[in-house]
């Protein structure tokens, strides 16, 4: 990983032969990655199409991520009579926080006593699942870059290119699609770009 | 006669509709948007002053339509994000807008090089149109290649893409515009309008051609004729929701009627001059839904015209 401090999209380049089509293309690029908000989250991008070929590769460096938030951060949690009263304070986290809650206690254990609030039994020590219904995810926010990404290189990819090969994880992506099966010197050639971008 | 498109308000339109018909022309499309009124008119050339003054009185905007009266198919390879909407639907709306009835067309097996293909029925589809455009993307490589699939099309053919390249280098076409490849944002830009403004030209060059072409052995009937007396004869046509029952094309018309149920009372309509439609055109079931299709024979063939 490279943790270097990252401009959005220091680097961002469209090779090919074809250098109009390379110019164009990057137009629909920006265009995609702007619809989809991925510009800030976008390091850096090196793109190589062949349409002779046919091959079209991309690789990225995601800029590092925001942080994640947990129940703790976004939601009121006290004792009450019935158990551990958590009164989520941001509307928005509300329902992905009751049903990590249902799927974690069960939901014939919980007591819902109001739209964002909700009462779940007491086990065992009291301290201790405090702190791990505070520690519970609601917003992992590199889970939702995955899927615009994803979506973004489906958008990307020249229609028609069915065969596809791709890699990603939290702080790059790589990917290769084609009309035809992958052959080994693409790979190598998008091993090629991802070490100039430094992935 | 001469297109127009005639934008005005509701009140007293019909004033404007009646002066054209009285004048021997022809209201080809008419919509109504709530207070406004859209119409496709054709004039004769002799009568413009006339109406141009109708106009003035009734503050209403005419402006020249150079595809009216003509049915374009404008073709993506695919119905997919990559081609849609932006592009095609700009481009489609900008054919409407001089006046062409547009038909869009996304191709089952279009994209890629290798299984870029036509099925039978698309290329019937297109064929009964009077011009077909193109929209393919922005590699010189994958335009030349997809030429492949104009080999059954009879109708002229206009491509666009987004390089640079000389009709000539793209075999099978009459025309190519470049600037207007894959693009994921409404086109705005000037350069952008410029390349549609191109396109329409190209368009209604392709179909100045087609009409001297048709000229040489003159239809026995004229379309908008045709389409005067099926509005007057055939009282259901009056119930199609479609904005166009009946669209022309240069040399005929889609009716959309069912073929199975109307065919017949298609068949004898007859003209003032005691001929059967049946006697002047073809009678063909439409590849678009089970719509009718009206090809208007030559004088060569029946040896009149009305």
């Amino acid at each position: 990983m490279n943790d270097l401090v990252m401009e959005p999209l220091e680097v961002f380049t469209v090779d090919s032969e074809d250098l109009e089509g390379a110019e164009k293309y990057k137009e629909v690029i920006s265009d995609i990655l702007m619809d989809l908000n991925l510009v800030r989250a976008i390091g850096r991008l090196k793109v190589y199409v062949d349409p002779k070929a046919p091959v079209f590769i991309i690789v990225g460096l995601f800029r590092p991520g925001l942080a994640r938030l947990t129940l703790g951060d976004v939601a009121d949690i006290s004792s009450v009579n019935e158990g551990l009263l958590v009164s989520v304070r941001e509307e928005q986290y509300s329902s992905k926080a009751i049903g990590r809650l249902w799927s974690k206690y069960g939901r014939e254990n919980i007591i819902q006593t109001d739209r964002a609030a909700v009462i779940v039994p007491v086990k065992g020590d009291f301290a201790k699942q405090m702190d791990d219904v505070s520690a519970i995810t609601v917003y992992d926010p590199q889970e939702e870059l995955k899927k615009n990404v994803i979506d973004a290189l489906l958008r990307i990819t020249p229609e028609g290119f069915r065969v596809r090969k791709h890699f990603i994880d939290q702080h790059m992506l790589a990917f290769i699609a084609s009309e035809d099966p992958i052959k080994p010197e693409w790979l190598e050639i998008c091993r090629k770009l991802r070490s100039s971008i430094g992935a | 006669m001469e297109p127009f498109i005639w934008t005005g308000g509701l009140y007293k339109h019909e004033e404007f509709e009646e002066l054209v018909e009285d004048m021997g022309g022809y209201i080809l499309q008419k919509n109504i948007l709530q207070s406004d009124v859209i119409m496709v008119i054709l004039v004769p050339n002799a009568d413009i002053p006339v109406i141009e003054a109708k106009n003035r009185e009734l503050l209403g905007k005419l402006v020249k339509a150079p595809l009216a009266g003509a049915e374009v198919a404008v073709i993506t390879p695919t119905l997919a994000y990559q081609h849609l909407p932006h592009l095609a639907c700009d481009v489609a709306e900008y054919l409407r807008r001089a006046g062409s009835k547009t038909n869009m067309i996304g191709l089952a097996r279009g994209v890629g090089k290798r299984v870029a293909q036509l099925t039978a029925k698309e290329i019937d589809l297109i064929n009964e149109h009077d011009a077909a455009l193109f929209l393919y993307g922005n590699f010189k490589h994958c335009i030349i290649e997809k030429t492949k699939l104009f080999r059954d099309i009879e109708v002229p053919i206009v491509v666009t893409g987004g390089p640079e390249l000389k009709t000539s280098e793209v075999p099978g076409c009459e025309a190519y515009i470049s600037g207007l490849g894959r693009m994921m944002h409404r086109l705005r830009q000037k350069e952008e309008t410029e390349s549609m403004d191109r396109i329409v030209n190209a368009i209604g060059k392709v179909l100045d051609e087609r009409r001297s072409e048709l000229d040489k052995d003159q239809l026995s009937v004229s379309p908008p004729r045709l389409k005067a007396e099926i509005e007057k004869q055939v009282p259901d046509i009056q119930d199609v929701i479609s904005p166009t029952p009946v669209t022309l094309n240069l040399n005929g018309a889609r009716i959309k009627l069912s073929y199975n149920d109307y065919r017949d009372v298609i068949a004898n309509i007859r003209f003032d001059e005691g001929v059967y439609l049946r006697e002047v055109c073809e009678i063909k079931p439409s590849r678009m839904k089970d719509f009718i299709l009206l090809r208007i024979k030559p004088k060569s063939e029946t040896g009149f015209v009305i």
